[in-house]
């Protein structure tokens, strides 16, 4: 009928799930969700709405949640209520909250929407049958597993009592019910142990869910069990620890490897368990990377210099982060300490003030060999994007987890090894060896090594140095900081949320 | 020629110009005759007796209905009289001899017949018919699918006809309406030649669907959509060639249209030629010449000088410049624009025609921005069979070259730096074209900052070529064994086409880092109509009744074409990343299929009933959502058809009508939403996984429930018309409640493919008040002064907006506005701006409305709306022999603005490397380096209520001089020539109510000049 | 405007109490806190009740000469959002001294007050004034002269001897065989009439070198010491290599390092005071100049201080650090 219109553009789902090279290129899709904000780079056809794609992009914001609402990191801008989350102050009403909690359930839904139509029922319906492809989409699925895990495990550690549905819900019915936070650590528990054995082994291909990507996030969730449901899973967290300590991943010779250019390509891709890649001309966004490399230039730093067209002066660390070297500026052994100085005072009193806070240079868009990014303007680029890739499991934090998680009273190692682990983190950036390691060396350790790659809110939470007894500028809505109230370990669900779904309850304190 | 006869004249196109006096009149349409009435117009029994005769004669309509009202004259005399109820007239003392009745009589088309009057004889002419004719349509009212007569009408409708439009320098069809029609709100987008038009007509039912009414071009309904490189669609319509204009606002007279009808229809009608009329060519020319009105206050580069000296760090003070540019008033020009039309028009044999064609050349404001105009328009009405078959051929064809320029200079020019210069020898800013720019301290651009407004504007080039084809054939064929059937097709298309290329110098510091751009665009609009029904009209009961049944199919193609991203040497930046099935355009189809019906029944011209059912189909729903039922009733009682009334001599008319209808929307934007569908990303959104890159398929969000959003519509209205006409109107009261909402949403987490879409929830209500007044108040020989007035009052509120009814869910907040219940959709949301006691701003102070103790997101509140409570239109027009004065005033009261232009001055961080100017304010004030919140507090919330002199017209009817028969009329028009508000910035007339730097609407000098022969 | 606006207003005066109107910051420690203000927090009253205001309030101490109608002011920044503010000695000493400039000594009358500032382009608001008799103190005093150089910011220091008004002390090395020395807090002293005594210009101070002297300056007596010392370690820790508690093991000045250093084997087996680890440093091998260690923790070194332990059997690098006054310290590696 004429009144059966389709866009010339688009193919249906009854197409799609036909096709095994269309199934793949879905799959891949849920890999993107965390690198790109929707299906023009750098925006286009944006994945959500309500709120700039740039603004709103998956890592962009999972990053500024850990970084800038913990004693790591402090942004200039003043736009909306972003400076809410540099104080700590933020509310239900807050967009970038909530930009971070949609995309996060968007990730969810697109991978709930493989499996669904990806089940063997669905593929036989509609005619692959070969076993061959069957197999492979098998896998595929498994991956899809992987990722919507990664991504439940975010809500988990920031939301807690979140909306839940997997596959076995449909699209477009009634609003989905709530779980508990324990509840879902347990799912999630059972999720990725169910899909271990079908993920490819270990460092079989990069940037890809495989087993130890799995074993990094099962370590994360042990780690944090105490956190999450009252109760530790230390041991847990060791044995896993150790499942990643027992594949052949080995420590980049250099730690300025782990984040260059050309990181996919050099010795940092065997430290590299899952990463978010991107690419100066393939892989284009105004979030996630090129966000985190330009925001952090400004001031004085010639930005050619780390293969971009300029800095947009937002971010600098605080000097929580910056004392955790002691000695700086003098003390140059630990390549760790990438901190730029000239122009920038140490501390923070004005929010908005970027010459306020030593500026972070420890992500280049320059390879290992000096040359810049692909699309750098040295390369006819514009140098809007990066070719780094953001890497998000590595090895050098499972052995500080693994170190921690015996220290916290986990069996299966011993001190010795807990301590031979921080030992090897350190002197591969030539920081003097400790002689004794304590539980409280090991979140400072972290702060060195892990700094500006958003662990830091999770971490500080563990230690119980988030909401009390830690100060840091601008907490609490104070230049010089102030306690804030224990209910702030969790974000708030979005208002947005609770007004679409009567079955969700806001997290006490909200 | 007697005086009161050329308040008769036919209102021909080439005669327009010299019926300027009768302006208030022929609004009035019901007491036209009443000069006229028989009685004055006795036998005068004085005159000398010559040879002479009576004349006496019937006239009826096409459905041999006797016709009252009709002005019969004898040609070259100053004899003539009005035929009476049964449609008789009788002209006594008509010389003996050879003569030419002429009957003419508005609606109608003017006839001739010829007699012979023998000295003493009575003489009876033949029953002569009249047919109607629908371009003359003072008294005749179009409707949905037809014309009534004006007391007939049970719905709210109003008609503008051209000598009430709006004069001066018109290039787009609803400006000139702007202010004449209670209910109606035209909001232009700013003063850029094409520039776009918000209208919205009673308060608008839908909010995240379009608020658009529906546009109905001699009889073709048109698009909504926007056409790449054409900013107004509407614009390629030559407003000269315009009519009348109605406007057709409750459901009773909507829902014949249901599909699209939700927010009123506006019936556009081209001017046609007459049957009978001599063949009149018309030529007119306007000259204008455009000012910026105002500009925003902006510090000079030495009070920014001192400024930043007194109270910046010295990270500012080291930016500073040593100029005073004015940057404002650098970017703009005076604009000059011509607007040329000639038509030809009358009738060849049976045929009567218009022919016109149009050239506009009107320059913008902006340096560099023009449009060019060429249109051409064809019109033949030729009825056949001996009168049977009456077939209308429309031609319209547009052509637009449009010239633009980089509108962003508006804002930047208004924040630019006024102490730096606009060009620099200075090496440095050498490879910017020698434009200043901001610099790093390595000569590198600072990111993210402003960039040069004369740059962006000298070193851009963008054009665009637009064009359309509107055309349709009806037919209208009286069917010969059926008395009173007759049958209706009409056939029409409606094609645009826009092309566009954008080049962008590699030197323009807006497109430095990737080597300029050399880009194109190309846009395709394919619509097709195809309508047919059938009338029947008759008797039923001894009354008249009209039964209408019709059929409408309607196809709306869009197509675009994706081309490379280039450089400016015209190297490929970012390849074209082709479609899902490799191609490179791609095409969205809208399907609308109806079916309509109407039923008209006069009960003794004093009980109206009217009712129509609407079934629609559109190709947006799913098969099982995507039929719609729209039903309409309207009862109206003509009182002054009471025996009680009927000889009232003060009151002349008065009728009461009652309306009640559905309407539905489905304009959302989005076709096929229904659909679950995958889009393949580009290739500059690829994503690598085990070594490799791809492309990736997304699914969509999709909603298959996706249905109709109605809008019931309750009317009452009450027209009157008192002193034999000389006061006429109408008094509207109505209800419009909109349900079903097709809102783009959130949806909850998990619940579907994105965050948003479109679900059909929650409500919204209008109520409204509308009066329209006409008055003659001097009718004179020589001296006529009418003034008309309306006034409409309109309250928007949200009524249901979530699935839950959550009391801490404050509504859906798009920056500094909110759609939120009870408050009236996009109100602004804002903190409350603290002050101290000498009533002074106090820098970055916000009340902590949530009391507890911190500043943040929930210490906003609900504030004013940015819609106007009243919108108060005046226009008056006086004459005094040969010369004509008119004006319209608009006003629209208690509608706010937030004025982001204000706000958005403060000082940039110094670290950026650039500065800012600042709003003059701040030397009072001293407010500077505002934190999110103050930005975003009712500080900058002002009264948008203004009142402004549209257009004020002089004219000048030199007559004949030129020869006989011709028409020469000079006239001078000033457009904007005042506006009074208290607003701050230089124009509060905003649609969106967010004032983020408008395009200046001009103020207009025109000089035209008309020749008619 | 037809949208209210909103008048945020002070609902009290501002007004502080001060613990002391007579200071003499001499009879006090540097750090000991000598004057306490309270003070009523600025809040504010919003005229239609809704909301409240959260403005961040800066209070700042203003002081100037009485009778000077602040017109040549000094400030001292009391706290944000805060209601008391306490100042030590040392604080309003330099702040008087370096801030406003004024002669050492006193009483002098001074005036104070309050300043509260909540918005950049709001009038301050203050409290009334109070007045104020300080009497100050000098607390830098410089040596100069042919070997150590012309009188700069860098030349040597002596400090100010804890809980004794206007009396300095340090060490100063002079390099060579004749040196001649002068002092200065501002004004220039000199050698006067009698031996050790300082009047000002006065006459060169002429001293044997290379040596490290002890100089101490009583400007209330107007005397000088300059006392020639040589530094050794002494205690139960030195008895494999000394004579431990008898006789201290010389340690050498390193000219490069500016530190008292020595090597050797230190036997003490554990960290505990009391025992066979622990020493002291003392000069000239006598008790007559001796440092221990302090109080609470080990550093700063305190002249007749309590015993310093060793860290445990071992051969060792001890160090003496005395360039720094009041701040003399010590490590072993
Ligand atoms: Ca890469
Ligand atoms: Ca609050």
């Amino acid at each position: 009928s004429q009144l059966d219109q389709v866009p010339s553009y688009t193919a249906n789902a009854e197409v799609v799930y036909r096709d095994p090279v269309q199934i793949q290129q879905s799959l891949v899709r849920l890999y993107a969700t965390l690198a790109v904000s929707g299906q023009s780079g750098p925006d286009g056809q944006p994945d959500i709405s309500g709120i700039g794609e740039d603004f709103s992009q998956y890592l962009r914001q999972y990053w500024s949640m850990q970084e800038l609402a913990s004693d790591e990191g402090i942004i200039a801008w003043n736009d909306g209520n972003l400076s809410d989350i540099s104080r700590n102050t933020w509310n239900a009403n807050n967009e970038f909250i909530r930009a971070i909690y949609d995309r996060i359930f968007y990730q969810i839904g697109l991978c709930n929407e493989f499996i669904r139509q990806t089940s063997d029922d669905k593929l036989a319906s509609r005619g692959i049958t070969d076993a061959n492809a069957a197999g492979t989409i098998r896998q595929y699925r498994a991956e899809a597993r992987f990722l919507r895990a990664l991504s439940y495990w975010h809500a988990l550690d920031m939301f807690g009592n979140v909306p839940f549905a997997d596959e076995s819900s449909s699209l477009g019915g009634t609003p989905p019910p709530q779980i508990t936070r324990a509840a879902l650590f347990t799912y999630l528990e059972d999720e990725l142990k169910a899909i271990e054995p079908t993920l490819v082994p270990a460092r079989t291909a990069y940037a890809r869910a495989d087993q130890g990507a799995c074993w990094a996030l099962l370590t994360k969730l042990y780690l944090n069990a105490e956190v999450y449901t009252g109760t530790a899973r230390n041991t847990d967290a060791v044995t896993y620890a150790n499942k990643v300590l027992g594949a052949s991943y080995v420590l980049a010779p250099e730690y300025r490897l782990l984040f260059l250019a050309d990181n996919d390509a050099t010795a940092a891709n065997r430290e590299v368990i899952f990463t978010v890649p991107f690419d100066g001309n393939r892989t284009r966004t105004f979030g996630g990377m090129p966000f985190i490399l330009h925001a952090s230039l400004g001031g004085s730093v010639p930005a050619a210099d780390y293969g971009v067209n300029g800095g947009w002066s937002g971010l600098r660390i605080k000097p929580n982060i910056v004392d955790l070297f002691q000695g700086f500026p003098g003390n140059t052994s630990d390549a760790r300490a990438t901190f730029y100085t000239t122009g920038q005072t140490r501390t923070i009193s004005d929010l908005f003030n970027f010459s306020q806070g030593y500026l972070v240079t420890k992500y280049k868009n320059v390879t290992s060999t000096g040359r810049p990014g692909s699309s750098a303007q040295a390369n006819g680029g514009d140098g809007n994007f990066v070719d780094i890739d953001y890497p998000l499991f590595r090895l050098a934090d499972v052995k500080l987890m693994y170190a921690e998680a015996l220290l916290r009273g986990g069996s299966g190692g011993t001190a010795g090894t807990a301590l031979e682990q921080v030992n090897e983190v350190r002197r591969r950036s030539g920081a003097t060896p400790l002689a004794g390691v304590q539980l409280s060396d090991i979140l400072d350790e972290r702060g060195r090594e892990l700094y500006w790659e958003a662990h830091r809110r999770t971490d500080l939470i563990r230690f119980g140095r988030f909401a009390t007894g830690n100060n840091w500028p601008q907490k609490g809505g104070l230049a010089t900081g102030r306690d804030i109230a224990a209910f702030r370990t969790l974000f708030p669900i979005p208002a947005t949320d609770l007004a679409a779904n009567p079955n969700l309850k806001q997290n006490p304190g909200y | 020629m007697m005086p009161p006869l050329r308040w008769l004249r036919p209102v021909g196109a080439g005669l327009a110009f010299l019926s300027t006096p009768v302006i208030g009149i022929l609004a009035a349409s019901p007491a036209v005759a009443g000069p006229l009435k028989p009685s004055r117009h006795r036998p005068m029994t004085t005159i000398a007796p010559v040879a002479s005769g009576v004349v006496s004669g019937r006239v009826v309509d096409a459905k041999s209905a006797p016709l009252p009202g009709v002005t019969v004259i004898v040609e070259g005399t100053t004899l003539g009289a009005t035929t009476n109820e049964d449609g008789v007239f009788t002209i006594p003392n008509v010389p003996a001899g050879q003569h030419t009745l002429i009957y003419s009589s508005v609606g109608f088309a003017t006839a001739r017949v010829s007699v012979t009057v023998l000295d003493g004889k009575p003489v009876q002419a033949p029953l002569t018919t009249l047919g109607e004719n629908a371009q003359a349509l003072s008294e005749a009212v179009v409707v949905g699918y037809g014309t009534q007569r004006r007391q007939d009408v049970t719905g709210s409708i109003t008609t503008v006809d051209s000598k009430q439009f709006v004069k001066g320098q018109v290039t787009s069809p609803e400006q000139l309406v702007q202010g004449k029609v209670a209910g109606v709100q035209i909001t232009t987008a700013g003063g850029a030649p094409g520039a776009g038009s918000q209208i919205i007509i009673r308060g608008g039912s839908s909010l995240s669907a379009s608020n658009r009414p529906l546009f109905v071009i001699d009889g073709v309904p048109v698009t909504n959509d926007g056409l790449a490189g054409a900013g107004n669609p509407l614009s390629l319509i030559n407003p000269n060639d315009i009519e009348s204009v109605t406007v057709l606002k409750d459901a009773s007279a909507t829902a014949i249209y249901g599909v699209r009808a939700s927010n009123g229809v506006i019936i556009v009608t081209t001017k046609k030629g007459l049957a009978g009329e001599a063949v009149r060519v018309n030529v007119s020319t306007q000259h204008s010449v455009a000012t910026v009105a105002k500009y925003v206050p902006v510090l000079t580069g030495d009070q920014f000088r001192d400024l930043v000296l007194n109270y910046g760090n010295y990270q500012q003070q080291a930016l500073l410049g040593t100029e005073n540019t004015d940057w404002q008033r650098a970017i703009y020009r005076p604009a000059y624009t011509t607007d040329n039309t000639a038509s030809v028009l009358g009738a060849l044999g049976k045929v009567p025609f218009r022919a016109s064609v149009g050239y506009l050349d009107q320059q913008g404001l902006l340096k560099r921005n023009d449009l060019k105009r060429y249109t051409g328009n064809l019109s033949l009405t030729p009825v056949l069979l001996d009168g049977n078959l009456r077939i209308e051929l429309n031609l319209k064809g547009s052509w637009i070259d449009n010239n633009f320029s980089d509108q962003s200079a508006v804002g930047t020019a208004v924040g630019f730096d006024p102490s730096q210069p606009i060009t620099s020898d200075d090496p440095r800013y050498a490879p910017f074209g020698g434009y200043y720019e901001f610099l790093q301290g390595n000569g590198q651009l600072v990111n993210l900052s402003a960039r040069n407004p004369l740059s962006l504007i000298n070193q851009r080039r963008d054009r665009s070529t637009v064009k359309r084809s509107l055309g349709n054939v009806r037919l209208d064929y009286k069917l010969p064994f059926v008395p009173g059937l007759s049958a209706n097709l009409n056939v029409g298309y409606d094609v645009q086409r826009g092309r566009g290329t954008v080049f962008v110098a590699p030197s323009s510091a807006s497109q430095y880092n990737r080597q300029g751009i050399n880009n194109q665009y190309s846009q395709n609009l394919d619509n097709h109509l195809l309508e047919a029904y059938a009338k029947y009209e008759g008797r039923v009961l001894g009354q008249r009744l009209e039964l209408l049944a019709g059929y409408s199919f309607q196809k709306f193609g869009n197509t675009n074409y994706i081309f490379d991203d280039r450089r400016a040497d015209g190297s490929v930046y970012t390849p074209l990343t082709p479609t899902y099935d490799n191609q490179t355009q791609f095409t969205n189809n809208l399907v609308l299929l109806s079916y309509y019906s109407r039923l008209n029944y006069n009960v003794a011209d004093k009980y109206l009933f009217t009712g129509t059912f609407r079934i629609d189909q559109t190709s947006n729903f799913a098969p099982s959502r995507r039929t719609g039922y729209f039903p309409s009733g309207a009862f109206a009682w003509r009182l002054k058809g009471e025996d009680f009334l009927k000889e009232n001599a003060t009151v002349s008319e008065l009728k009461l009508r009652l309306g009640y209808g559905q309407t539905g929307q489905q304009d959302i934007g989005i076709n096929s939403g229904y659909l679950p569908i995958s889009t393949l990303s580009t290739n500059t959104a690829q994503q690598l996984v085990g070594g490799q890159y791809y492309r990736t398929l997304r699914p969509s969000f999709y909603n298959p429930e996706l249905t109709w959003e109605t809008t019931t519509t309750y009317n009452v209205g009450l027209d009157y018309g008192f002193f034999d006409g000389r006061l006429t109107g109408a008094v509207e009261v109505y209800q419009r409640d909109t349900k079903n909402l097709l809102f783009f949403s959130n949806v909850s987490a998990l619940s579907n493919l994105s965050n948003a879409g479109f679900l059909n929830i929650g409500s919204l209500t209008n109520r409204g008040v509308e009066l329209t007044a006409n008055l003659d108040v001097v009718r004179g020989k020589k001296l006529n002064v009418a003034v008309n007035a309306n006034a409409t009052f309109n309250r928007n509120r949200i009524t249901k907006l979530t699935l839950v009814d959550d009391a801490n869910y404050v509504g859906q907040i798009n920056g500094s506005q909110i759609n939120a219940v009870g408050a009236p959709a996009g109100s602004f949301y804002v903190y409350k701006q603290l002050y101290n006691a000498e009533g002074q701003p106090i820098q970055n102070a916000v009340a902590d409305l949530e009391a507890d103790g911190v500043l943040n997101g929930s210490d906003r509140y609900i504030s004013k709306s940015p819609r106007p409570t009243t919108i108060l239109g005046f226009g008056s027009t006086a004459n005094y022999g040969k010369l004509n004065l008119a004006f319209t005033l608009r006003a629209n009261l208690g509608g706010y603005i937030f004025n982001g232009v204000r706000s958005g001055a403060y000082f940039a961080p110094s670290t950026n490397g650039t500065l800012g100017n600042l709003s003059t304010e701040i030397l009072a004030s001293r407010l500077a380096n505002f934190n999110s919140l103050t930005a975003q507090s009712d500080y900058f919330l002002e009264n948008g209520s203004f009142a402004r002199l549209e257009n004020v017209t002089l004219g000048y009817q030199f007559g004949s001089v030129l020869g006989k028969n011709s028409t020469l009329n000079l006239t001078a028009a000033a457009q904007n020539l005042f506006l009074l508000t208290n607003y701050s910035g230089i124009d509060p007339e905003i649609s969106s109510g967010y004032d983020s730097n408008i395009y200046p609407r001009p103020r207009t000098f025109t000089l035209g000049l008309t020749y008619g022969f | 405007r037809d949208i209210d606006n909103v008048q945020a207003t002070p609902t009290a005066d501002l007004n502080f109490t001060a613990s002391a109107n007579t200071l003499t910051l001499a009879s006090a420690g540097p750090a000991d806190t000598v004057l306490r203000l309270r003070w009523n927090p600025l809040q504010f009253g919003l005229s239609d009740g809704s909301g409240i205001a959260v403005l961040p309030v800066t209070y700042t101490l203003e002081l100037a000469a009485a009778g000077n109608q602040f017109l040549n002011v000094t400030t001292i920044d009391a706290g944000v959002n805060t209601n008391r503010r306490g100042f030590t000695a040392g604080e309003l000493n330099t702040l008087f001294t370096s801030g406003l400039g004024l002669a050492v000594g006193g009483p002098n009358a001074y005036e104070v007050r309050l300043r509260a500032t909540y918005a950049s382009n709001q009038s301050v608001v203050r409290s009334a004034v109070q007045s104020l008799a300080v009497t100050t103190y000098a607390s830098q005093f410089y040596v100069y002269g042919n070997t150590l150089g012309a009188l700069s910011a860098t030349s040597p220091k002596l400090g100010e001897v804890a809980g004794s008004p206007s009396q300095y002390e340090g060490y100063v090395y002079l390099p060579a065989a004749t040196n001649t020395i002068r002092f200065s807090n501002g004004t220039t002293y000199g050698g006067g009439g009698a031996a050790g005594s300082l009047v000002s210009p006065g006459a060169d101070i002429s001293l044997a070198g290379p040596r490290m002297y002890r100089l101490q300056v009583n400007l209330t007596a107007r005397t000088y010491v300059a006392t020639a010392t040589t530094w050794g370690i002494i205690g139960a820790a030195t008895t494999n290599s000394g004579a431990g508690w008898n006789q201290s093991v010389p340690m050498t000045y390193n000219t490069t390092t500016k530190l008292w250093t020595v090597t050797m084997p230190l036997p003490g087996n554990n960290g505990t005071a009391g025992g066979n680890a622990d020493f002291k440093f003392r000069a000239n091998n006598d008790w007559a100049i001796n440092l221990g260690s302090n109080t609470s923790s080990a550093l700063p070194l305190l002249y007749g201080g309590g015993n310093l332990t060793t860290p445990g059997p071992g051969t060792y690098t001890v160090s003496l650090d005395l360039n720094t006054p009041n701040n003399y310290t010590y490590s072993i590696r």
